[in-house]
């Protein structure tokens, strides 16, 4: 008798899904960026389509705010993006406190993993050109680099961005700088009441990192081994 | 009832009472009212049952209104928690687990093998409880020794103190849920042994610390009571190297197993409960 009811559990399990969208009928999002100005707020989307295994591919839409944008972008994509499995956010330089705020938010609202890596950059547009075929993971490749090489790009999961917002704390994210052809990693961008204030270049950056506790990173040390 | 003593009693009121505490484990924001209130919460719906079991135990043939109260009681307990498990179910899966598809389907399939078990021979229960609770043992320390390079010992440490209301939340939603449970056990467990429910209740708090430790010190406890499901936020963050970036399965299957068992389990406790409320005492014949 036990072995019926578990013949009938087992099956149940899988079965749940069966009208569930299939992978290949979403874009994968593998990196997302934010940046505001005057005429509103800016998202950008770096997405893999599954089903043709193509290169990254950009995508962009403006609001007057971040969840108008993202309906923006899904209505002119042929096919739901997936944001489940964002590995990096990438926040311009000029946003203000409420742009931080309404980001993370963003982030909570539509399931964005919580250890996605956040980053400052000046421009954002050159990461998300189209001819620019990084993608997330090679962002996060880059981020895990710095950490190894230099020390510093440690505690920047999202929610200990948000751990940091939540009690006070300043925070430091990696800088992104560089054009299309030559983007790299030039220090950390410095922030004091989520706004930017300043950036370090790499060498006064590992010392930062040690100085203010932030070089200690387990998830660095054990992710990709 | 149980027909004799069982070791496998232990396992059912273990996977009792893990149950649904994996789904949303009641967060305060300070980890002195998270974790104390959690363990002391646990103690007093195991000193109650304990101490209940033992009286039980010495009395011989109580009156029938005393029975008809306990059976009445019983009844209630089992179909409340029964009902609690299930909503707290179906919020995770349509959620989390199946965020596109309808939940309305997977939760009539899981509502009907649930009552399906519930009809079959406690031994049948008990067998199922074993399986299901190792199943889900093993699921439960796996993500545990996978999420510790994860886990930052500051977050663990008391350096506020509980705050009452905080504490006392936990307290009654934790141990209130166990004795929900618990009780009701003791009615159909009445040939068992004391030490098997001593039993039950160390692997059950042991199961339900692994996960209230690892959303803790992963999180930390301000952060973790912004979540709707810590636990499952918790078990997406670690990883182990490029092969389980994330490792929801394991989660969804103890969710699965231990909410299903309990749910069995009360149903059952309740239909036999007003079974015998109905032919031993209101239908009585002289």
């Amino acid at each position: 008798m036990v072995k019926k009811l578990l013949i009938i559990l087992f099956p149940l399990i899988i079965l749940c899904g069966c009208t569930a969208t299939e992978p290949n009928d979403k874009y994968l999002v593998s990196l997302m960026g934010v940046e505001g100005s005057s005429a509103g707020v800016g998202l950008y989307y770096k997405y893999t389509d599954l089903a043709d295994a193509s290169l990254p591919k950009s995508v962009s839409g403006k609001g007057e705010s971040l969840f108008e944008a993202a309906e923006n972008i899904n209505l002119f994509l042929d096919k739901m993006p997936a944001l489940s499995h964002c590995e990096a956010v990438v926040l311009a330089e000029g946003i203000d406190k409420a742009l931080f705020y309404e980001t993370v938010y963003f982030c909570r609202k539509n399931e964005l993993p919580l250890k996605l890596r956040l980053a400052a950059a000046k421009d954002i547009k050159p990461i998300f050109a189209e001819e620019n075929t990084v993608s997330g993971v090679d962002v996060s490749g880059m981020l895990k680099l710095a950490y190894s090489t230099y020390g510093f790009g440690g505690h920047t999961a999202l929610y200990e961005i948000e751990t940091a917002i939540n009690i006070g704390k300043d925070f430091a994210l990696p800088y992104f700088e560089g054009g299309v052809e030559n983007l790299k990693l030039g220090g950390l961008g410095l922030y004091k009441n989520c706004t930017f204030v300043k950036k370090i270049g790499i060498n006064e950056s590992g010392t930062y990192a040690k100085d203010n506790n932030i070089s200690g990173e387990k998830n660095f040390d054990r992710r990709g081994q | 009832m149980i027909a004799g003593d069982s070791k496998s009693f232990i396992y059912l009121i273990a996977a009792v009472l893990i149950g649904e505490s994996v789904i949303s484990h009641p967060l305060t924001g300070n980890i002195g009212n998270d974790l104390l209130g959690t363990f002391c919460g646990l103690i007093f719906a195991a000193a109650v049952t304990f101490i209940l079991k033992w009286r039980t135990d010495k009395i011989k043939s109580p009156r029938l209104y005393v029975q008809a109260v306990g059976l009445t009681a019983v009844a209630i307990f089992s179909l409340l928690s029964f009902i609690i498990c299930i909503m707290r179910f179906s919020e995770y899966a349509a959620r989390v687990m199946l965020d596109i598809t309808s939940v309305v389907l997977p939760l009539l399939s899981f509502g009907a093998l649930a009552v399906f078990a519930a009809t079959k021979a406690t031994k049948t229960l008990l067998k199922l409880s074993a399986v299901l609770f190792f199943l889900s043992a093993a699921s439960l320390i796996l993500t545990f020794a996978f999420s510790v390079p994860f886990i930052e010992t500051k977050y663990l440490l008391i350096y506020k103190a509980p705050e009452a209301e905080g504490f006392l939340y936990s307290f009654f939603r934790v141990g209130g849920t166990a004795l929900l449970v618990s009780l009701p056990l003791l009615f159909i467990g009445k040939e068992v042994k004391l030490s098997r429910f001593v039993w039950g209740f160390i692997l059950g708090g042991g199961g339900i610390a692994l996960c209230l430790i690892n959303t803790l010190g992963i999180f930390g406890a301000e952060f973790a009571a912004t979540l709707n499901f810590p636990y499952s936020y918790a078990v997406s963050t670690a990883s182990v190297g490029k092969i389980f970036s994330r490792m929801d399965v394991f989660l969804y299957c103890v969710c699965f197993f231990t909410c299903l068992i309990k749910c069995s389990v009360c149903v059952s406790t309740a239909q036999k409960a007003l079974k015998k409320l109905g032919s031993e005492i209101l239908f009585r014949k002289n």
